[in-house]
Parts: C-alpha cells; sequence; structure tokens
C-alpha cells in the first residue's frame, strides 16, 4: 500500500504567460522542472500562497525577439519572462485527494535566484491566489447591517467570487461602515472580524482563503466542529503495512508556545475593565468583565483561571452615536459594550497553546478544520493501562498548512492551536 | 494582526472637507445634537463619488479651552461652514475636528467634493460691511476707511477750515499754540460732588 509521504504526482504544473505555456511537471520533454512546490493556507491570511523552485536549464522558452533578436531559449526568467501577469497552473495529485489549481491558477509575485550557471539556474517563486491582487485593492463603499450579508457582498462586489465560494458564519449584530479606502484584507481582518458576534458563541471571526474559497467564520463556530481526522505520535514503530494507520502518525512535533500566564494577564483575558463614553449624554459606562470559564472550546470548558485581585487591562471606546446615519441619528452603532471584551478574550485565549506538527500528505485538510491529536503519556508506569496523555491530547484548530512536495516525499506540516487543556467536555 | 491590541486604535491626523449643508441639512440647522459636521476625509473618500456626500460619517468638534463646554454657561460656537477644511484627528475610530485652515484671497472654487466651496448657506448671508469676501489670512479683510479728500456729493472740491467757527469757541488759527488757550468752562457742580 503506497504511502501518503511518497512522492506526488504533479499532473499539470504549467507557467503560462502573454499565451507561452512552459511545462515544469517533469513529466514531458521539458527538462526544467519543479523541484520543491510548497502551498500554504492560513487562518491569519486573506490568501492562499505557495513557494514553487523550479530547476531551469535555459531550453523550455525562446526570447521574444524584441529581447533577443535570435530569438534563442533561455530561463524562465529572463525568456519568459517573470513579469508582470504571469500564471501557475497546477495539479497535484495524492493519496488523500487532489490539490487543484488548474482552473483557478496561482499568480507570480516576486522570485529569487539562488543559483546560476551559464547555461542553468535554480529559480524560487512566490506564488499568491489570483484573488490576492483585488485583496489589496480600496474598499471605497459603505455597507449598512448584519455584518456577515455585509460581507458576503464585500467579498462578491470586490473579489468577484461566486456565492458557492463563500462561507460565512452567521451574525447577530449590524454595522454601519465604510471601507475608508483601506485594503479589503485590512477592512475584513482588522476593522470587522473582531467586532462581529455570531448567533451562538462570543465575538471574533477570521477572514481567510482555502482551497475552496473565502471563509469569514467565527472563532466558536470553528472550534465546535467535528474533527476531520485523527493523529497520533508515539516512539513505537509499527509496520502496518495492511493499513494507512502510518498515514496519520505525527511525524515530528514542536512546541511553539504552551500557556503563558503573564502574557495572559497583561492582554486581559482573565479581567478587564472596559469604559465607553457616550458623546450624546456625556454617560461613563464602566464594566469589568471576568472570565469564568470558555463557552466554545477545543479542550476542556472549566479552564484554570489565575487569582487576580483586581483587571489587568483597560478597554476605552468613545460610542458611535449616528455617526454614520444620514440624518441626525441618536442609535448607537454597533454598541462595543456588546464585543469588545469577550473579543479580546477569544483572540488571546485561542492562543494560548500553540504546536508545529509534520504528518504525510493529507491535501483534504484546510486551514480552520479540527483534527484530533494523540500524544503518548511520558510515564514511568505501565503504558498498556493507556499509552495517551489526556491533557496534551485532543481536539487542535489548524491555524497554518503546509503542503510540501519534492522529488521524493510529500508531507503536510501545520501550526496547531488551542484553547485549553484535555479532551473537549467539561470536568474529568 | 496584533492580537494583544484589539482595542489600540492609533490616533492618526487627518485632512477633510465640510461636505454641502444640503447634506447634513438637519443638523447644519440646529435640529441635530453637538457641534458635528459630516467630513469627507481626504484619505478615506475619492472624488469618484463611490459614498453620497449625507451618507459620509459626523465628525465631532473639539473646543480650545478658551471657547468653554458650556459648563457655568460658558461657551462660544464653533464657526465651521461648507468647504471648510478640517483637521481631523481619530480617538477611538470616532473623527474629531481639533482645527481648521484659514481661507486664501487665492480661493479656488470648484464644483467636486474636494474642492472649495462658498461657505454662504440659509441664513449665513454677505455682510454689508465685509460683503461677500471669505477669507481669514494675515493680511486682513478689505474694509471701508475714512478718506482726507473730498467734501459732499462733489469729491473733488477741498473743504476748508472753518476760522470763523474755531475763533467763536476761542481759537484763533493764526495765533501760534500756547499753554492756557483753553478756558476751562464755568459749570456749577453740587456740594456733595466736591472734594
Amino acid at each position: 500500500m503506497a504511502s501518503a509521504s511518497q512522492r506526488a504526482s504533479f499532473e499539470i504544473f504549467e507557467i503560462i504567460k502573454n499565451g507561452k505555456r512552459v511545462d515544469v511537471s517533469g513529466n514531458g520533454l521539458s527538462a526544467t522542472k519543479v523541484t520543491t512546490f510548497d502551498y500554504y493556507e492560513s487562518l491569519l491570511s486573506p490568501n492562499v500562497t505557495g513557494v514553487l523552485s523550479v530547476a531551469d536549464i535555459a531550453s523550455s522558452v525562446q526570447y521574444d525577439s524584441k529581447y533577443d533578436k535570435q530569438q534563442r531559449f533561455g530561463t524562465l526568467s529572463s525568456a519568459l519572462p517573470l513579469t508582470g501577469d504571469v500564471d501557475v497552473k497546477f495539479k497535484i495529485a495524492t493519496k488523500y485527494g487532489t490539490l487543484d489549481f488548474s482552473k483557478n491558477p496561482l499568480i507570480f509575485d516576486k522570485e529569487i535566484i539562488p543559483n546560476q550557471g551559464s547555461n542553468r539556474e535554480v529559480i524560487i517563486m512566490n506564488l499568491f491566489s489570483a484573488y490576492s491582487k483585488a485583496t489589496q485593492l480600496p474598499v471605497k463603499t459603505k455597507y449598512t447591517g448584519n455584518i456577515s450579508s455585509s460581507v458576503r457582498r464585500l467579498i462578491k462586489d470586490y473579489l468577484k467570487v461566486p456565492d458557492n465560494k463563500i462561507f460565512t458564519t452567521n451574525s447577530k449584530n449590524a454595522w454601519s461602515f465604510h471601507g475608508g479606502n483601506e485594503c479589503l484584507y485590512k477592512v475584513l481582518c482588522e476593522k470587522v472580524a473582531p467586532r462581529t458576534v455570531p448567533a451562538k458563541g462570543n465575538p471574533g471571526y477570521f477572514f481567510y482563503e482555502t482551497q475552496d474559497g473565502f471563509n469569514f467564520r467565527a472563532i466558536d463556530e470553528l472550534i465546535s466542529q467535528e474533527p476531520v481526522a485523527n493523529y497520533y505520535k508515539n516512539e513505537v514503530l509499527r509496520a502496518n503495512l495492511d493499513n494507512d494507520k502510518n498515514d496519520f502518525k505525527i511525524l515530528s512535533k514542536t512546541d511553539v508556545k504552551r500557556d503563558d500566564l503573564i502574557t495572559s494577564i497583561k492582554s486581559g483575558i482573565f479581567i478587564s475593565r472596559n469604559i465607553f463614553w457616550n458623546p450624546l449624554t456625556s454617560e461613563y459606562i464602566e464594566k469589568t468583565f471576568k472570565l469564568d470559564g470558555l463557552e466554545e472550546s477545543l479542550g476542556k470548558i472549566d479552564i484554570d483561571i489565575p487569582d487576580l485581585e483586581s483587571y489587568t487591562r483597560t478597554h476605552f471606546h468613545i460610542l458611535d452615536v449616528g455617526g454614520s446615519d444620514p440624518g441626525i441619528g441618536y442609535e448607537i452603532n454597533n454598541n462595543p459594550v456588546e464585543w469588545v471584551a469577550k473579543s479580546t478574550m477569544r483572540y488571546n485565549s485561542l492562543f494560548s497553546q500553540i504546536i508545529q506538527i509534520t504528518v504525510p500528505c493529507n491535501v483534504s485538510l484546510r486551514a480552520g478544520n479540527v483534527i484530533n491529536c494523540d500524544f503518548e503519556i511520558i510515564s514511568q508506569d505501565n503504558k498498556y493501562e493507556g499509552a495517551i496523555d489526556g491533557t496534551q491530547s485532543g481536539k487542535y484548530l489548524i491555524l497554518n498548512l503546509c503542503h510540501h512536495f519534492d522529488a521524493i516525499n510529500s508531507y503536510t506540516s501545520m501550526t496547531l492551536v488551542r484553547d485549553s487543556y484535555g479532551r473537549h467536555g467539561r470536568g474529568a | 494582526m496584533e492580537f494583544n491590541n484589539l482595542s489600540k486604535q492609533p490616533s492618526n491626523k487627518y485632512l477633510g472637507v465640510v461636505v454641502n449643508f444640503d447634506d447634513q441639512k438637519d443638523q447644519a440647522t440646529g435640529k441635530g445634537w453637538g457641534w458635528r459636521y459630516k467630513v469627507a476625509i481626504m484619505d478615506s473618500y475619492s472624488n469618484t463619488i463611490d459614498i453620497a456626500d449625507a451618507e459620509i460619517e459626523y465628525a465631532i468638534c473639539i473646543f480650545p479651552v478658551t471657547a468653554g463646554s458650556g459648563g457655568a454657561g460658558r461657551s462660544k460656537s464653533a464657526k465651521i461652514v461648507q468647504g471648510d477644511i478640517v483637521i481631523l484627528e481619530k480617538i477611538s475610530g470616532i473623527p474629531h475636528i481639533v482645527g481648521l485652515y484659514g481661507r486664501t484671497s487665492q480661493i479656488v472654487y470648484g464644483e467636486g467634493r474636494f474642492d472649495a466651496k462658498s461657505g454662504f448657506y440659509g441664513g449665513l448671508k454677505p455682510g454689508n460691511i465685509l460683503n461677500n469676501q471669505e477669507i481669514n489670512q494675515c493680511s486682513g479683510h478689505c474694509t471701508p476707511r475714512p478718506l482726507n479728500t473730498g467734501s459732499g456729493s462733489d469729491k473733488s472740491k477741498k473743504r476748508k477750515t472753518p476760522i470763523d467757527k474755531l475763533a467763536e469757541i476761542g481759537i484763533d488759527v493764526f495765533a501760534a499754540a500756547a499753554t492756557g488757550d483753553f478756558v476751562s468752562p464755568i459749570v456749577s457742580v453740587a456740594s456733595e460732588f466736591l472734594p
């Protein structure tokens, strides 16, 4: 049985500019071919990206006559050349699905050439989603009403994405906002996402792109998903030649962060003072937010809360009273009382544990998926009574994801985050 | 994104133009609350009208310490009009007007959103003395001043010194001026006012 970490098949891998098409898949006669390819998704990135490394023996593309009168063969970098609009189309077949960007190619961003000779060179190309140019466009329009509906309209207006490629969590609050000529990515990630309250759960959203399309999803909805895969890590070598179990073995694990009490205290996760001032009535409203558990969590919802005598962070807001109203306006626009403290808590607590793992390639995974990880208990006692560490094991949210392909192997690396310890639920 | 600073919004300065009072009529004519004006911030809005002027957000006026807040009955009104170029500061995301540019005598009016426009609107009409001048610069306004030539309807005719009238009050215009030329007037003062 083939392993998921074996070499993947590049069914299509083409670099296209102005109708010139260069096959770098290694399947045809061209000796210019891909050496490595990394595909990235992240909850913190509005676009999918890639890094492509190509060994170029300067024989696959001819110069244009305006650059070389003899129209000799040259490198992709100079003869194509890699400037302006360059598309990179690919379709990679793996054991657990196909990474298909043949209909919606990535676009070339920039290159570096780390190795160059007189008749060959190695090019490393940074690639971005075809929508990345549009995510840099300024948002000039104003949106009013339910936030998730506004975001759907905004994505359709500016990115021209079909409805079936937009995935949103319905929000319960409304907000009247305008883009202020800031780029779509900034508007959605920094302005809108923290101010949006889902119909169920805490405020706080992510705006990101995956293979499937664009997502504007509530953190609480993401973490309440069922795991899409189960991975395990132990030091025992098992043959597993008759099943796929080795495909779900964690090959390496690095702890990036495991709690950070002082930072958490400083960021006001546990107790925060929230001040709101109303410019119409001059009312000063002070509310203290105290965390006594998580409504939704990846691990246990009754988390350990440090003993604190006072609040450790103050949020201040001037209320927007009728500021965007065409008339006079006496209504408060998206009252921050409803979201500011909880949103801060939600984002900060989500990143309380960060780990990185590498597993055999699995292109069916997406940033924003939840996976289950079982880690081996570290103990001198018998492990036949149970070999799983009950604290570290459980559900994790995929924050960043990279599918790596080279001439020999295919792997998936992930940054996983978690807001609490243990398996999901309350108590032991 | 810096997650630890969700509520931290830098207080940047902006330049904007107060949009036409027709698009903020109720507020501009005193039916609204506070001193607020709809300001098209130059960074945030464009000359291609994607958002109508009436849909632009309000900015709140900040007063100097000498103006008073209205407390103890002390206050001075804002004197902002349509077309004024104002300086804004965003506090907690809300734009506040903190100052404005004076209009120069070289001002060029236009029809675009960000073009200069006359501040005269509704009850604000050109006055008798300054007429329709709309400037605030160091040279000052052009104002009427008294002229020392001419008299009556014929401005070319030089006015004569009234020698006989001056003589009636004891002034000899041909004699050199001397101390005591003017005699103190004789008045009767009630005794209670005397020292």
